[in-house]
């Protein structure tokens, strides 16, 4: 190798670890995949209204061309424009809305499947089409454990919002299980200037004992409703200047039972007032888009969540275990630690045994996994892993590998030759995977790590183990 | 693998392929997302989630300088601005001034450490090409180095 492929592999390498990674943002994904169903549907969707419109004008056409002695192949065709004002053209799965108020433009509203929810007018004129579009997927981790419904998102809320002047988007999550009394799952504006007053809205869900759902912008607007299957969606002209607001949930006797802060009009970031912090109670991001005549625009909604409330909850259709932007979940919404299994017949020395194998890890993974000969001697079948272990050693993660220690904190024997072993990697500025469950074998009268457990290590770190 | 812990794993080093592909974080990450977006959709087929990642993540790239060439075809050409948080090193400006192809095919060499065979599957060309699209971005890196 030369000097300058040295030079350019260690730039970039350098540049890699460099670029600054900032943490998942699940609820982007999420959007991102609402998004992609919306388009795939939408073509399916203009698949069946261009069939439908075509199909039989062309049928006639052709019939009046014939009838009139001219070529069949002079036709003109009507557009999809041709499919009215009507306000919504239902599909197999999904629905094609569109909206007479906007210069003839077309909003497509299809999703994975659009259940719909309600149909309503604000007081100020807003009309606000609402749906659920079922995530599905399973939230239940591979070990059988399955996270409370409350946790994650089980569906999408998707609102179709429209004036006189605009239309636009409302996005909002939809929570399993028993609902707290109010709970805000997104928020957002629209509208643009010379579109009239934009429209701010939130999308909440509720608990049983809710009759009423109101917010009350700040600098005025204020809208109402009677929550349907427990999702509301508010609505109302208001100053963009302004920022905050409050939504509150009221019980049928008029008695305020829960209520929230809507803050920050600029991004409509929404906050839950201790107050209304309930177990579960989750914020998330959100993100409202409008569309004109002449395009399209689109405000992100950004949300941080109250201590201790799951900023992850808008999960993906599979769930996740645990927060990947790094957010905390609640304890009841992680799955438990991997267990170890029961002890079998124990070895004649486990005191030895087990100091043999916390050597055994120590070494093997302490400054650099298989980087030199006592290190591969304390791991099972190391002359045929021996490449995969350099490989890493000098790939993207080379300094991680240099820089972890592997610790044990249990062990568990099995059988006089084998023990389930709990262990922790550290990698110093880097992250620390923890309770980690790995194996040690009894192998020539010496205890060593795994090649399976090895093996799924070295995977951490981009390298893949050759078939056993 | 669940796809949340695939999502957990394989990001980082994703958006360090696309960083690197691309010149800018912001784009990479981006890219990221939308290579999820697809490998979610294929989650229940795809049996190499890294592969598959990857192999979307570069045609995601791929596509972003298409793209890139069209809208600069339609505005002034533009200087290609390094991006700043990755810091200013001579090599990798040299390296962002090559063609994309080379520059791709570096990248997918020298970090991603790809075959030749992959990389051709990847650019969607021959093997024999890749060889030479390597070749002359050395040869191009060197230039501008001993200059």
């Amino acid at each position: 190798m030369s000097n300058l492929e040295r030079d350019l592999r260690d730039m970039l390498a350098r540049r890699a670890d460099a670029a600054p990674m900032g943490p998942g943002d699940w609820q982007d994904l999420t959007v991102r995949m609402s998004r992609r169903n919306k388009r795939s549907r939408r073509l399916l969707a203009a698949g069946l209204v261009t069939a439908l419109l075509v199909g039989p004008l062309a049928g006639f056409a052709v019939a009046r061309a014939v009838e009139d002695g001219e070529p069949a192949g002079r036709v003109t065709a009507a557009g999809p424009g041709a499919a009215g004002n009507g306000d919504a053209v239902g599909t197999t799965e999904g629905r094609v809305a569109t909206a007479g108020a906007a210069s003839g433009l077309q909003i497509f509203m299809p999703g994975g499947r659009l259940d719909k929810l309600f149909r309503r007018t604000t007081g100020d004129g807003v009309v606000i089409r609402a749906y659920l579009s079922q995530i599905g997927g399973n939230s239940c981790q591979g070990d059988g454990w399955c996270p409370p419904a409350d946790c994650f998102a089980d569906a999408t809320v998707a609102g179709e919002l429209s004036t006189d002047a605009a239309v636009g988007y409302a996005y909002g999550s939809h929570f399993g299980g028993d609902a707290p009394d109010l709970r805000l799952t997104g928020g957002g504006t629209f509208g643009a200037s010379g579109e009239g007053t934009p429209v701010r809205y939130v999308v909440a869900q509720s608990g049983r004992d809710v009759a009423k759902v109101r917010v009350s912008f700040e600098g005025g607007g204020s809208d109402e409703m009677a929550p349907v299957n427990g999702v509301v969606v508010l609505a109302a002209p208001a100053d963009p200047s302004k920022s905050g607001g409050t939504v509150e949930a009221l019980d049928g006797g008029g008695n305020v039972i829960g209520h929230a802060a809507v803050t920050d009009a600029a991004t409509a970031t929404l906050g839950i007032a201790p107050s209304a912090a309930v177990p579960g109670q989750i914020q998330i991001q959100s993100t409202g888009s409008i569309a004109t005549g002449s395009g399209t625009a689109s405000t992100t909604v950004t949300t941080t969540p109250p201590s201790g409330v799951a900023s992850a909850a808008a999960s993906p259709p599979v769930a996740p275990p645990t927060s990947p932007d790094g957010g905390s979940l609640p304890s009841r919404c992680t799955p438990p630690p991997p267990s170890l299994p029961a002890p079998g017949e124990q070895p004649a020395n486990v005191d030895a045994a087990r100091a043999e194998i916390e050597h055994a890890f120590a070494t093997a993974y302490n400054g650099g996994l298989g980087s030199d000969e006592e290190k591969r001697a304390v791991v099972q079948d190391s002359d045929a892993l021996k490449p995969v272990m350099e490989q890493i050693r000098n790939g993207s993660f080379a300094q991680q590998v240099k820089d972890a220690t592997a610790k044990v904190t249990d062990v568990v024997f099995t059988s006089p030759t084998e023990a389930a072993v709990r262990y922790d990697i550290d990698v110093a500025n880097y992250s620390n995977f923890t309770d980690r469950i790995g194996k040690a074998l009894l192998i020539d009268g010496h205890w060593k790590v795994a090649r399976v457990t090895v093996c799924a290590d070295i995977s951490l770190a981009g390298g893949n183990c050759p078939p056993a | 693998m669940t796809f949340a812990e695939c999502y957990r794993d394989l990001r980082p080093e994703m958006v360090r392929l696309a960083t690197l592909m691309t010149g800018s974080s912001e784009t990479g990450q981006d890219l990221v997302q939308d290579a999820f977006v697809r490998l979610h959709g294929a989650w229940s087929r795809v049996h190499e989630p890294r592969a598959y990642l990857r192999r979307a993540v570069v045609n995601a790239c791929n596509s972003h300088h298409r793209r890139r060439g069209l809208e600069r075809r339609h505005a002034s050409r533009e200087e290609r601005a390094p991006d700043a948080s990755l810091g200013a090193d001579e090599l990798a400006d040299a390296l962002n001034a090559l063609p994309y192809r080379q520059r791709a095919a570096l990248v997918l060499r020298f970090y991603a450490d790809l075959s030749d065979t992959d990389i051709a599957a990847a650019l969607r060309c021959r093997p024999g090409t890749v060889g030479s699209l390597i070749h002359r971005g050395l040869e191009q890196l060197r230039r501008v180095i001993e200059r």
